[in-house]
């Protein structure tokens, strides 16, 4: 139950405690004093007084028998007269004296001598004293003398025995007393020496205790606090009392508990921390204001072939190449004066020098963290050869792409006339034949002919066909708002359908941006194969749009000979036709020129159809090329 | 042509296109004389050469050995004397840089010569009939 009071509580309580004893201490001290007091009132008042009181009686006694014994000697009425006046005066004297002794208190064996002595002190005045005085004055002296002889001097002797027995008895009394109360103040002063020891071995008890209670845990937790001062959180911290000491220790481990949580929090965060930087696709690299390494995170390992060990604490300067590695200390040195950015906060490409001693290109980002007065640069990086590697190698493909197109160019520009050149020749010179020898060429040989120039116009279509479909995506013209209700109009005027064939615009055509003479081939081709493959006596071809989610769908559907499923790709290859061409004049490239057109707008083209019944084309254009719609 | 007395000159390296011209002209009756040089070189001597008549009209096809029509166009119509000469654009080419860099330099038509003889005479024939209307330095 004490060890619940707080210390305020024990102290109070044992302070008021002690002061409680020193008080008492000091009452029965007073108390003593005032019985020693008492004790020496009693010797003077009972055993001193008395004692006095005998002794004068015991010389009044004297006084009267040498009174008498001198009235004797010279008995003088003079003498007498004075002598029996003392006599009469001292007897008067001894019986007050007696009467104040007899007052005092007396022990039984006192009384009883006080008795004896009272009746042979009467005997001694009445059968004495008085019949001598009488006889004196009456000058009787020789009667006097013998009542001298025969009763003054034994009552004498015997009443000064009974008086002297009384006095020793007086005195034995007395000093039994002084040794009483000598006992009494030895006691009392032993009671006293006691209790100062006692209060002594208090003092030293409640230093223990004060010790133990306060000092001793006081220190415990000084040593704690010093402790975990040093980064000792491991250690025990038992509450034993709920007291300030109690709360002071409760305080401490709840602050340890709450530091080691932190501790272990931080310590988490920090292999977090470095887990993650040794997990990090990229090198990490920090230093101090003069260079100093103090990160070197495993990729950093990887891509520099030193490890963390040998480069910590270590010049960041042996990890760049000469002329870097000279410039770098200056280069922080000036950093940190003039706060000049060269690298910081932003990415760039550096070299960088692996232990093996070759260099290689890095990308570099470096921001810059405070930690108090110092400065911490912490520089994270890549290795970019294989970046660098792949820049290159895009560089020559497109390079050689760039050149094959440069070539595919100039390969459209040969076609378009050196190829055409001797093909026009041929034409001429065969037209020629026909024209200027006709009566020498019998019928077999005009055929031929015919033949030949027939050859040469396919041959003239296809070079064309190559040519329109190079130059889509190649030969760029400015993109226009191009109002397709009108231009497909003017599209169907120019194919000029035979009057069998019905075109038929169903809803009125969106405007879009677009080069005006691509999204013409593409109707003219679409329209033109739909009129050139017509099979019916009463054909209907119709145009239709539709607005989807992000794009327009366009229809041109034809009621015509159908095409079977398995051709629907082979339709948009180049050169690829269905019908022979000696049959059908067809050069393949219209469709594939349609397709490419459409798709290099981000569009699609598809078909539906049925054979004997006609085909559906449908295509796409992003809406995104719209300027409006009407 | 208006002017029937002076020379046509044709730039052309080709025989069978020359042959082509010569014809047509005779067939849409054109009596100037045709003066052929076969590539810009030879007809910029020809053009310098003051004992030579300057041609009323030039026809010049672009793609030839030494020195190409373009490449003439440039010399030619830097030349103070020179550049008042009509030029015409006789070729196979379609490519419109070729388009545009003749008429940058300055040229009176394009034609392009199609592989039907007929539809040839006839581009011939339209040559005439404008430079006929058409009045000429």
């Amino acid at each position: 139950m004490f060890k619940n009071l707080t210390i305020k509580t024990r102290l109070t309580f044992t302070l008021s405690f002690l002061v409680a004893f020193l008080l008492g201490i000091e009452t029965l001290g007073l108390w003593g004093m005032s019985k020693a007091n008492d004790g020496l009132k009693t010797v003077y008042e009972d055993n001193v007084i008395p004692l006095g009181q005998l002794d004068h009686i015991e010389s009044l006694l004297q006084q009267n028998r040498l009174l008498i014994a001198a009235a004797l000697v010279t008995p003088t009425s003079e003498i007498i007269d004075n002598n029996t006046a003392i006599l009469e005066k001292d007897i008067e004297e001894i019986t007050k004296a007696w009467e104040g002794y007899m007052k005092t208190y007396l022990t039984p064996e006192e009384e009883k001598l006080a008795s004896t002595f009272a009746e042979d002190q009467k005997k001694f005045v009445t059968e004495g004293l008085r019949p001598a005085i009488a006889a004196l004055r009456t000058h009787e002296i020789i009667e006097a003398n013998k009542i001298v002889v025969e009763k003054i001097r034994p009552l004498y002797e015997l009443v000064k025995k009974d008086i002297g027995l009384l006095i020793d008895i007086q005195i034995d009394i007395t000093k039994q007393e002084y040794k009483r109360q000598q006992d009494r103040y030895v006691i009392t002063r032993n009671i006293f020496i006691a209790l100062i020891i006692i209060a002594l071995v208090m003092v030293v008890l409640i230093s223990v205790a004060v010790t133990r209670v306060i000092f001793r845990p006081l220190e415990q937790a000084v040593k704690i606090a010093n402790s975990v001062t040093t980064g000792d959180f491991t250690q025990q911290i038992d509450v034993r009392s709920t007291d300030e000491i109690g709360q002071l220790l409760q305080a401490l481990k709840e602050m340890n508990d709450s530091l080691v949580t932190t501790v272990g929090q931080l310590r988490d965060s920090e292999t977090h921390v470095r887990a993650m930087l040794n997990n990090l696709i990229e090198g990490i690299i920090t230093i101090n204001e003069y260079g100093v390494i103090g990160t070197f995170n495993a990729t950093a390992e990887r891509i520099f072939g030193y490890t963390e060990a040998e480069v910590l604490n270590k010049n960041v300067s042996m990890l760049m190449p000469v002329p870097y590695r000279d410039a770098h200390d200056s280069y922080l040195a000036r950093y940190l004066q003039t706060r000049q950015k060269n690298i910081i906060g932003i990415s760039r490409e550096v070299v960088g020098l692996r232990k093996d001693g070759t260099i290689f290109p890095m990308e570099l980002a470096v921001i810059e963290t405070r930690q108090g007065e110092s400065h911490i640069f912490t520089g994270s990086f890549r290795d970019i050869s294989a970046r660098k590697q792949a820049e290159e190698q895009k560089a020559r493909l497109i390079y050689e792409l760039e050149s094959t197109q440069e070539e595919l160019k100039s390969f459209a520009y040969v076609v378009s006339h050196d190829l055409k050149a001797p093909l026009r020749a041929i034409s001429a010179l065969a037209g020629w034949l026909v024209h200027d020898y006709s009566d020498k060429f019998d019928e077999k040989g005009k055929e031929y002919i015919d033949l030949l120039i027939k050859r040469v116009y396919r041959m003239d279509n296809l070079i064309n066909g190559i040519l329109q479909y190079s130059r889509v995506g190649r030969v760029k013209e400015q993109s226009v708002a191009v109002n397709l209700d009108q231009l497909v109009r003017e599209v169907i005027d120019l194919l000029s359908p035979p009057a069998n064939i019905v075109i038929s615009i169903e809803n009125t055509l969106p405007t879009v941006l677009v080069e005006p003479t691509r999204i013409e081939q593409v109707f003219q081709n679409l329209l033109f194969n739909a009129i050139k493959f017509m099979d019916k006596p009463q054909g209907e071809i119709r145009i239709a749009c539709s607005s989807e989610d992000q794009h327009w769908k366009f229809l041109i559907a034809d009621n015509g000979p159908g095409i079977e499923l398995r051709h629907f790709e082979r339709i948009f290859q180049l050169f690829q036709t269905l019908v022979p061409r000696d049959r059908m004049e067809g050069t393949g490239v219209g469709l594939s020129l349609v397709k490419k057109i459409v798709e290099m707008y981000g569009g699609k083209i598809w078909l539906e159809s049925k054979v004997g019944e006609g085909s559906k084309f449908f295509f796409t254009l992003p809406k995104t090329v719209i300027i409006s719609s009407n | 042509m208006r002017i029937t007395n002076k020379p046509i000159l044709l730039v052309e390296d080709d025989h069978v296109d020359t042959m082509t011209v010569i014809r047509a002209l005779k067939d849409i009756r054109v009596t100037n004389p045709l003066v052929r040089q076969e590539n810009g070189e030879e007809a910029l001597n020809y053009l310098r050469d003051s004992n030579n008549d300057r041609p009323c009209i030039i026809l010049l096809d672009l793609n030839m050995p030494i020195m190409n029509g373009i490449e003439f166009l440039q010399v030619m119509k830097n030349d103070d004397q020179l550049k008042v000469i009509p030029v015409i654009v006789l070729t196979t080419s379609e490519e419109q840089q070729d388009k545009v860099k003749s008429f940058n330099l300055g040229v009176a038509g394009y034609m392009t010569k199609p592989v039907d003889y007929l539809q040839f005479v006839e581009v011939m024939r339209s040559i005439d009939t404008y430079w006929t209307i058409s009045e000429m330095p």
